[in-house]
């Protein structure tokens, strides 16, 4: 198991992961079609990311913002997706 | 990977083990109701979109019913269901395991490290490829 890293890193920046990992839950979400089940982690994990990056203990801003944005891209995807079912329903029924 | 627990300067105290202890009673209490009530059934958990839609398995497709005959220790049918998660999912409780341990010990607990993110994607996304191929669909997808 040398991909899991139960220490912590003695790197100059150990939080890096937390960018990562929220671009990887990011990409998930859309190219995966995973959508909010990994787009809203992305965003949670993101913003600890970016808190990171602001304490010092990580340097992967545009990482973490990019995760950021994904996870808000699958929720307007989500909410765009359940406006045109609507929209389709009142249209005149889902088979029209 | 759920919340992670503060600085390294804490104390083992209650606070520190609240995290991992709610996040393990929540996934406890989420997998004892997929072992109860049975996902093989159709439509017992509603349905999936994106197979209504597409007609394609995502990589998480079968896994609730992966879940529930994991719980049953049916291993030969959470592999039929999603062959990924059955693997993963004792990943899963290990890292939580590692997680717990380290609150425990009042130690920081950094999560799982970049390398493991990029090789999560990866496998993930090569699972995806593979199981949507019509020649290995019967052995990679939940249904037959």
């Amino acid at each position: 198991m040398t991909a899991l890293e139960m220490a912590a890193p003695s790197a100059a920046y150990p939080r890096n992961n937390l960018g990562v990992w929220s671009l990887v839950l990011g990409i998930a979400s859309i190219v995966l079609f995973l959508g909010v089940l990994t787009g809203i982690p992305a965003i949670i994990v993101g913003n600890q990311g970016r808190r990171a990056v602001r304490a010092g203990e990580a340097d992967n801003e545009r990482t973490a913002l990019a995760g950021v944005a994904l996870g808000w891209l699958s929720l307007a995807i989500l909410v765009f997706v359940i406006g045109l079912v609507i929209v389709r329903f009142l249209a005149g029924g889902p088979h029209s | 990977m759920g919340p992670i627990p503060e600085t390294a300067v804490r104390p083992a105290t209650a606070p520190a083990l609240r995290a991992p202890l709610l996040a393990g009673a929540a996934v406890g209490a989420a997998t004892l109701l997929v072992a109860l009530r049975d996902p093989h059934v159709q439509g017992s958990y509603g349905f999936c979109p994106l197979l209504e839609l597409t007609g394609l398995a995502c990589p998480l497709c079968g896994g609730l019913r992966a879940t529930h005959d994991l719980a049953h220790l049916d291993l030969a049918g959470a592999r039929s269901a999603n062959a990924l998660w059955t693997v993963t999912a004792p990943v899963v409780v290990v890292v939580w395991l590692a997680w717990l341990v380290a609150a425990a010990r009042g130690r920081p607990f950094r999560g799982l490290s970049s390398t493991a993110g990029w090789v999560t994607l990866g496998v993930a996304l090569a699972f995806f490829v593979a199981r949507n191929l019509p020649w290995l669909q019967p052995w990679l997808t939940p249904w037959i």
